[in-house]
C-alpha cells in the first residue's frame, strides 16, 4: 500500500470520511514529513483534521493551543463521541485536583488541547518536557500579530515554549490571515522555511446581500417577511448576548411555526450542546447567536447566515458566513444595516482594551502594593478585581508588565525610571491597538457601503481574484430574494399524544436495528 | 406558582422563628444538623434538598414579590390572604408529593441516569455511536459504561421495558406532566427540550420548572421502591446506591461509637471533636431513628416538663422554651426531645 492509500484508509477507518478535502491531504504529508506548515483555509473546510489525523499517525503527542476553551471543550466531546479517546482539554476550568492527576499521565493522551494561559504555568511546561511532542499546533494562528484583528498577547510567548519543548513540527493553522499577518506569524516562529498552504477563501455557492434600513424595528420587519417565505436552517448573529435573547423572543412572538432559539457564551454548557445538537438534527431552524456559536459546527445546510449586526471586522463577517451553504448548494449571507450601528463595535473595541485612565490607575495600585511589600494575587478573577479590569484588558496589561520587567511572577519590581518609560510605551501601544482595531471596522462598514460587487470587494485584501459565483452573486450585481427558491426543510417533531411520542423516542416497534 | 406555594408553606410553618437564611438552607440540603432539625421541627422535611442550586437571591426577590401581593407580611408570616391561598392551592400544588428528606441524594442521580440510560440504548440500537452524552458528569458517564457493558445487544428488551414501566407510571400524573416529562428525554437524533425550552413550551417559570421536575422524580422513586418488582429496571438503576438516611458521615462514625458503649464525653475525646459536636450528631441520629433511646440523656421528667413547656407556648424555638423550663434542662436535651415530638406528629 503506498503512502497515500494508507492515509485514505485512516481517514474512512479513524474518521469516517472518504475524501480529503482541499488541502487536507497536502498538509498533513507534509507534516509527517517533517515540515512546518502555516495553513490558510477557509473556515469550514476542516482544518482541524489537519492535526488530528497525524496526532493518530505520529509517535508522541500532539499539542493544540487554542484560545476559545467553549470551542476546546466541544471538539473534545465530538472526537470522543467518534471514537478519539485519547484526547483531552486542558484549561483552567478544569478541577485542581483532577488537573494534577491529569498531569501525572500526560503520555497517555495523542491528542491535548491547551489553553495559550494555562502554557504559561511552570507546572504544566515541566510535566510536558517529559513526554514526546511530536507535533505542536497553533489554532488560529492570526492571534500572534499584532496586526490581526485578535492579537494575544499570550501567543507571543509561543515561540520560547516551542523551543523549551526540543522544538517539535509546527504547525499554524489559520481562516483568515492577509499577506501582513502570513509573514508575522513565520517571522515571529523563527521558522523560515515554513511551507506555506493558502487556499483560496471566496465560495462560489454564498450570495451576497445588504440592505439597509432606519432602525431596530425595521429590521425585525425585514426578517419577518423572510421567515414566512422559507423555512430553512438559519442563523442570525447579534452583537450582543442581550438582544440574541430579545430580539429571539420578539421573533418567537411574530413567526409561531419556526422553531426558533437562542445561543450565547454565557450560557450553562449543557445548554449550549443542547441546542447546538437540536440545531443539527433539524429540530430547531433559526438560532439567534453571538460569535460564539458556530466553530466547531459542521452543520452542511445552513442556507441563511443573518447579520442582524456587522462584526467589527471583515475577517470575522468571512469566518461567520462562511458557516452557511458546506453542501455546496445555493445559500444567502444577508447583513441587515442601519447607520446608527456603526456605532455599536467602537464599544466593542474599548471594551477590550485598557483606557488610559485603566492604565493610570493599575500603575497606582502595583505602587501601592510594592510598597506594602505585597504579592500579586493568583488567579485572575481577584486580579481583575484589584485593578477593576475585566479578564481580557487585565491580560493585555499583564503582558505588557512583564515584557517591561514590572512584575515577574508574583512580584512586583520598582524602577522609576523604568515605570516612567514603560507607562508612555505602554499607553502608546494602546493607542496603536486602538487605531488598528478601527482601520478593521472603518474597512468594514466601508465594504457594506460599497457600490460595487460586493464579492470582489470582501476578499480584494485577501486574495488578487475571486471565482465565478455558482448562483446569483450579490445585491449590487442584481440579487434579489424574489427569485431566491431554496429546498424548504420539512418539520420533524413529533406530535401526539405523551403515550405516542415515548414511544416514538424510545424505537417501539422499531424494527430498523442495524444489529 | 409551585415555588410561591412552597415558600408560604415554609413561611407559614416558620411563622418567623428563623431567618429567611433557614429556608435557603432547607431547600438547598446544607448538611447541618441545625438545618436538618429545623426541617423535622418544623414539619419541612419533604422540602429538604430539593432545589441544590437556588440562591439567596432567588429566595429574597421572590419572597418580596409575595409581600407584595400581600400573601406575606413585613416579618415573613402569611396574612390572612396568603393563608387562604395556601388553603386553596395546597392539593392543586402537590406539596405532600415532595419526599426531600427521603430522596435528596438519590434524585438527581436517578434522573441523570434515566436520562443518560434512554440516550445510550436508543442511539446503540441503532447502531449511531458518536453521539454527544446529554450528562456530563464523571460519575454517571462511569456508572453508564458499567451498566452498558451487562445489557448491551439487548437494546431492544429494554427499551421495550422502560417504556411499560415510564407508561404505567406516567399515567397516573396529569397530561400536562407526562408530556413535560417525554419532551425532556433525549433518544436516537433527536435532542430532549432544554430548560428554558421547557419553561417557555409548558408555561412556567424556571423556579416552578425544576420544582415540577424534582416533584415527578420524588413520586417515581417512591413508587419504584415501594413496588420494585412491577418497575425492574428503573429500580436496577439505582440499586447499587445504598439510600443513606443519615445526613453526615460524621454522624455515623459517632453511631458506631456509641454502639460500642463509649460515653459522649470518650467519644468527643476519641474524635478529638467538641462536645457539642457529638451532640449534635446525637440529635441527628435521634432524628432519624424512631427507636433511638434519648432516655439516657433526659429523664421521663424532664421529656415531661418540655413536652409541657411546648405545648403551652406552641413553639419550637429552643429559645422560647429553655426560658419557661427548669434552669438545669439544656438546649441539647430540648432538641432532644423536640426531635421525638415532632416524629410522633408526623406518625398521627
Amino acid at each position: 500500500m503506498n503512502k497515500e492509500d494508507s492515509l485514505k484508509t485512516i481517514l474512512y477507518e479513524q474518521f469516517g470520511y472518504t475524501m480529503f478535502r482541499s488541502g487536507q491531504k497536502e498538509i498533513i504529508q507534509d507534516i509527517i514529513q517533517g515540515n512546518d506548515v502555516l495553513g490558510v483555509l477557509p473556515t469550514g473546510t476542516g482544518k482541524s483534521l489537519c492535526y488530528q489525523l497525524p496526532a493518530k499517525l505520529l509517535t508522541g503527542t500532539t499539542i493544540v493551543v487554542s484560545p476559545l476553551i467553549s470551542l476546546m471543550i466541544d471538539q473534545v466531546k465530538q472526537l470522543k463521541a467518534s471514537q478519539f479517546k485519547s484526547v483531552i482539554a486542558l484549561n483552567s476550568f478544569i478541577d485542581p485536583l483532577e488537573r494534577k492527576q491529569v498531569y501525572t499521565q500526560l503520555d497517555t493522551y495523542k491528542l491535548i488541547y491547551v489553553s495559550p494561559e494555562l502554557l504559561q504555568h511552570q507546572e504544566l511546561i515541566t510535566q510536558l518536557k517529559r513526554i514526546q511532542v511530536s507535533l505542536f499546533v497553533i489554532d488560529e494562528a492570526h492571534c500572534i500579530s499584532q496586526w490581526g484583528h485578535e492579537f494575544r498577547p499570550d501567543y507571543l510567548k509561543l515561540g520560547d515554549i516551542i523551543q523549551v519543548l526540543n522544538n517539535p513540527t509546527i504547525l499554524a493553522l489559520s481562516a483568515t490571515a492577509t499577506h501582513d499577518v502570513q509573514n508575522d506569524i513565520v517571522t515571529f516562529l523563527k521558522r523560515p522555511n515554513m511551507i506555506k498552504h493558502i487556499y483560496p477563501m471566496d465560495r462560489d455557492n454564498i450570495t451576497f446581500s445588504i440592505e439597509e434600513v432606519s432602525n431596530d424595528n425595521e429590521k425585525i420587519d425585514v426578517l419577518t417577511k423572510l421567515f414566512n417565505r422559507y423555512r430553512v436552517p438559519a442563523l442570525i448573529y447579534f452583537s450582543s448576548r442581550q438582544s440574541t435573547e430579545t430580539i429571539a423572543a420578539i421573533l418567537k412572538g411574530k413567526l409561531s411555526d419556526q422553531r426558533i432559539a437562542f445561543y450565547h457564551g454565557g450560557m450553562e454548557q449543557m445548554d449550549r450542546i443542547t441546542i447546538q445538537q437540536q440545531f443539527m438534527n433539524n429540530q430547531l431552524d433559526i438560532i439567534c447567536c453571538t460569535s460564539a456559536f458556530g466553530m466547531g459546527i459542521n452543520k452542511k445546510n445552513i442556507r441563511l447566515v443573518v447579520h442582524f449586526h456587522f462584526p467589527p471586522q471583515i475577517e470575522s463577517y468571512i469566518q461567520e458566513v462562511g458557516r452557511a451553504g458546506r453542501d455546496g448548494n445555493s445559500s444567502v449571507a444577508l447583513l441587515l444595516y442601519s447607520k446608527k450601528d456603526d456605532f455599536l463595535p467602537n464599544k466593542l473595541i474599548k471594551k477590550e482594551l485598557p483606557t488610559a485612565e485603566n492604565l493610570t490607575y493599575v500603575f497606582q495600585k502595583l505602587l501601592q502594593l510594592y510598597k506594602e511589600g505585597m504579592l500579586l494575587p493568583k488567579t485572575v478573577e481577584q486580579l481583575g478585581e484589584i485593578f477593576q479590569l475585566s479578564e481580557i484588558q487585565w491580560r493585555f496589561l499583564h503582558y505588557q508588565c512583564e515584557k517591561h520587567d514590572i512584575i515577574k511572577g508574583n512580584t512586583i519590581y520598582y524602577d522609576e525610571e523604568n515605570w516612567k518609560k514603560s507607562f508612555r510605551i505602554i499607553q502608546d501601544f494602546i493607542e496603536e491597538r486602538i487605531s488598528i482595531k478601527e482601520k478593521k471596522l472603518y474597512e468594514m462598514i466601508e465594504w457594506i457601503n460599497e457600490k460595487g460587487c460586493l464579492r470582489k470587494g470582501l476578499f480584494k485584501s485577501f486574495q488578487d481574484t475571486v471565482r465565478q459565483p455558482s448562483y446569483e452573486c450579490c445585491s449590487n450585481c442584481g440579487f434579489s430574494f424574489f427569485n431566491w427558491q431554496p429546498e424548504n426543510v420539512e418539520l420533524n417533531n413529533p406530535l401526539g399524544t405523551w403515550e405516542e411520542k415515548l414511544k416514538t423516542l424510545l424505537l417501539i416497534g422499531d424494527g430498523n436495528e442495524a444489529k | 406558582m409551585l415555588f410561591d406555594g412552597i415558600l408560604l408553606k415554609c413561611c407559614s410553618n416558620i411563622k418567623n422563628e428563623r431567618s429567611l437564611a433557614a429556608i435557603y438552607h432547607l431547600l438547598q440540603g446544607k448538611k447541618s444538623i441545625q438545618t436538618v432539625q429545623d426541617a423535622h421541627s418544623y414539619a419541612l422535611k419533604n422540602f429538604y434538598g430539593i432545589y441544590r442550586s437556588i440562591t439567596k437571591q432567588l429566595i429574597d426577590k421572590q419572597i418580596r414579590q409575595l409581600i407584595k401581593q400581600n400573601l406575606l407580611t413585613d416579618d415573613f408570616i402569611p396574612t390572612t390572604n396568603g393563608e387562604n391561598w395556601l388553603l386553596h392551592n395546597e392539593y392543586i400544588l402537590l406539596l405532600d408529593m415532595f419526599n426531600g428528606i427521603k430522596y435528596h441524594t438519590i434524585a438527581p442521580v436517578f434522573s441523570d441516569r434515566l436520562l443518560l440510560l434512554i440516550q445510550t440504548l436508543t442511539n446503540s440500537k441503532k447502531n449511531y455511536f458518536s453521539f454527544i452524552p446529554i450528562i456530563d458528569k464523571t460519575s454517571v458517564l462511569y456508572w453508564m459504561k458499567l451498566y452498558y457493558r451487562k445489557i448491551k445487544s439487548n437494546e431492544t428488551a429494554y427499551l421495550n421495558a422502560i417504556y411499560v414501566e415510564l407508561q404505567q407510571l406516567l399515567s397516573t400524573f396529569s397530561n400536562e406532566e407526562a408530556n413535560l416529562f417525554v419532551d425532556r428525554l433525549s433518544g436516537y437524533k433527536m435532542y430532549g427540550k432544554s430548560s428554558h425550552q421547557l419553561s417557555e413550551s409548558h408555561n412556567l417559570n424556571l423556579p416552578d420548572l425544576h420544582l415540577v421536575w424534582v416533584r415527578m422524580v420524588h413520586r417515581i422513586l417512591s413508587a419504584v421502591y415501594s413496588d420494585f418488582m412491577r418497575y425492574p429496571i428503573l429500580h436496577s438503576i439505582i440499586s447499587d446506591i445504598e439510600n443513606k438516611i443519615l445526613i453526615t458521615s460524621s454522624a455515623q462514625r459517632t453511631v458506631n461509637l456509641l454502639h460500642e458503649k463509649y460515653t459522649v464525653e470518650d467519644i468527643a475525646q476519641i474524635r478529638k471533636l467538641k462536645i457539642n459536636t457529638i451532640y449534635d450528631h446525637i440529635v441527628e441520629i435521634a432524628l432519624f431513628d424512631s427507636a433511638f433511646p434519648i432516655a439516657q440523656y433526659v429523664s421521663k421528667e424532664q421529656q415531661g416538663e418540655i413536652i409541657k413547656a411546648i405545648e403551652r407556648t406552641n413553639s419550637s424555638s429552643l429559645k422560647t422554651i429553655k426560658e419557661i423550663v427548669n434552669s438545669e434542662i439544656s438546649y441539647f436535651q430540648i432538641r432532644l426531645v423536640l426531635a421525638n415530638v415532632n416524629k410522633y406528629k408526623q406518625l398521627r
